[in-house]
């Protein structure tokens, strides 16, 4: 059996009276990748910084490694992305990881993990947006993190980056040996990446296969009215659109 | 630079040591969006003038009061989101203002003093000003080089600079308070409604040239010491206030600077 990294029992979270997530439970196994959908305003980002500790939760316990969520911090155990970072930075691709990494062959290393190497000197603001995530990503790996939480890393970023991105992302679950829990708009893009999904609106409709996500009932009552989902695959093999009128 | 008389040498060196200070921090300004926290600041500390002014203490201390208290009030609002940074500024900079307006129509030397205090004026520039000026450069490039790393992160995104041990809280209101310590220290020389130019231009401009950050630092330094160099001698020139005419060359190198890109 695969250790668990991640546990959230009965977690609420309230911003004054208002109660933005309600009772949410999961675990996330090592090696896990998962993905987190909902509409906007469903609380997503605010699970991230309640697991990151940036958030307090009004009831229940978040736990990572068996610590808290700020011890797991400081020890490293988790990395980071944001939605958007500034993006004026004035810093070559190195620049950007020396920020984290002190030893040269390691900045090497990383940039060659996430295919960058060869941008390793170009300034961080003149790349793409898949670049750039690519180079945070690295960024992110420096501390060999057992789990990786992504705020939106696609935003942005046109549909062949993002197959690419999704790719890079399975890679270094395996070779880094982290489990992921990424939050995404992408329904149709997701559910052919990841290895489980939880659907969440204030609270949890849903935990489990990507699969079981193309549901209508399930897709209505999470963003609350009709949708239509463009379902992509990797090389545009069986590419659909799913509609739950 | 035409022939400059004796008393005009300190606050004149003191103007390259406030320009260089507010440049190192300007990257800063930008990239963090706080131009109008400026503007709140040397606005704040213009009812801390007049305070000192009407009770008799030494104006610098109770504008630098004045302008902590407004940084860390917008500051905090704009981080903890209860009002949008605009709102909160534009409250603050009115009121502190009105009571600059009122105490200097209370001290009944509103004219003379206000007007400096508006538009800056080298002459009320003296030596203790100079020492405090270099002294607190010091502190910049102290902070600047120690801390950069933490900097670099903080500028990048908050809730990742947190993930990589930087102590987010403490460095953010720190940097709030070395720029609005500095930004009371200018305003002697370029007022408080010009001072704004000088923290925000240099890097703006700098950033349109440089990729790599200590180009950045020093072409924001560069172009803060062409402004100040060109603003006082056109000052001492044609007999112009130094605050408007350093604002004015300020304001000529980033026209210039987005006309070259078109």
């Amino acid at each position: 059996m695969k250790k668990t990294v991640l546990v959230l029992e009965d977690v609420t979270v309230a911003f004054g009276s208002k109660i933005v997530l309600k009772d949410i439970s999961f675990e996330v196994r090592e090696g896990e990748f998962w993905g987190i959908i909902g509409p906007n305003g469903g609380g997503k980002t605010t699970l991230l910084k309640t697991i990151l500790g940036l958030i307090k939760p009004v009831k229940g316990t978040v736990s990572i490694m068996g610590l808290p969520p700020k011890e797991a911090v400081r020890k490293g155990y988790v990395g980071y992305l944001p939605q958007r970072i500034e993006n004026y930075l004035p810093l070559s691709c190195e620049d950007v990881l020396s920020l984290v990494v002190s030893e040269k062959r390691e900045i090497e290393r990383l940039l060659e993990l996430v295919g960058m190497k060869d941008k390793r000197e170009q300034p961080f603001s003149s790349l793409s947006g898949g670049e750039k995530q690519r180079v945070l990503i690295a960024m992110v790996l420096a501390k060999k993190p057992r789990l990786l939480l992504l705020d939106e890393p696609n935003t942005g970023i046109d549909i062949v980056a993002q197959d690419a991105f999704y790719e890079l992302l399975r890679r270094i679950k395996v070779e880094e040996n982290v489990s992921i829990l990424m939050v995404s708009h992408d329904v149709g893009v997701i559910v052919n990446f990841v290895d489980r999904v939880a659907c969440l609106n204030r609270t949890l409709h849903y935990e489990g296969d990507p699969r079981g996500v193309l549901d209508c009932d399930l897709l209505k009552r999470l963003y609350g009215t009709d949708v239509e989902v463009f379902v992509h695959h990797p090389e545009c093999k069986g590419c659909h659109v799913f509609r739950t009128s | 630079m035409p022939c400059v008389p004796d008393f005009l040498i300190v606050p004149l060196i003191t103007a390259f040591v406030v320009a260089v200070s507010l440049s190192l921090l300007s990257f800063f300004v930008v990239l963090k969006r706080w131009a109008f926290l400026s503007v709140g600041v040397s606005h704040a500390a213009f009812g801390g003038i007049a305070l000192g002014v009407l009770i008799g203490v030494s104006p610098e201390f109770t504008a630098l009061g004045f302008g902590v208290v407004a940084a860390f009030l917008i500051a905090y609002f704009k981080r903890k989101g209860g009002f949008h940074e605009d709102i909160t500024v534009g409250v603050l900079f009115s009121f502190f203002m009105a009571v600059g307006v009122v105490l200097f129509a209370l001290s009944k030397s509103y004219i003379t003093n206000a007007f400096s205090y508006l538009f800056g004026n080298l002459l009320m520039v003296s030596g203790g000003d100079f020492s405090f000026s270099v002294a607190l450069l010091l502190v910049d490039c102290l902070f600047l080089w120690l801390k950069k790393r933490e900097l670099l992160l903080l500028m990048m995104d908050e809730d990742m600079a947190y993930v990589y041990g930087v102590n987010v809280d403490f460095l953010y209101y720190a940097l709030v308070f070395l720029v609005t310590i500095n930004v009371v220290v200018a305003i002697k020389l370029v007022g408080v409604i010009l001072v704004t130019a000088l923290v925000v231009v240099p890097a703006s401009v700098a950033l349109k040239i440089a990729h790599r950050f200590w180009w950045v630092i020093f072409w924001s330094v560069f172009f803060g010491i062409v402004s100040t160099f060109s603003g006082i001698t056109a000052s001492l020139l044609w007999d112009l206030p130094p605050g408007a005419t350093i604002a004015l060359f300020c304001g000529i190198l980033f026209f210039v600077s987005v006309l070259k890109r078109y």
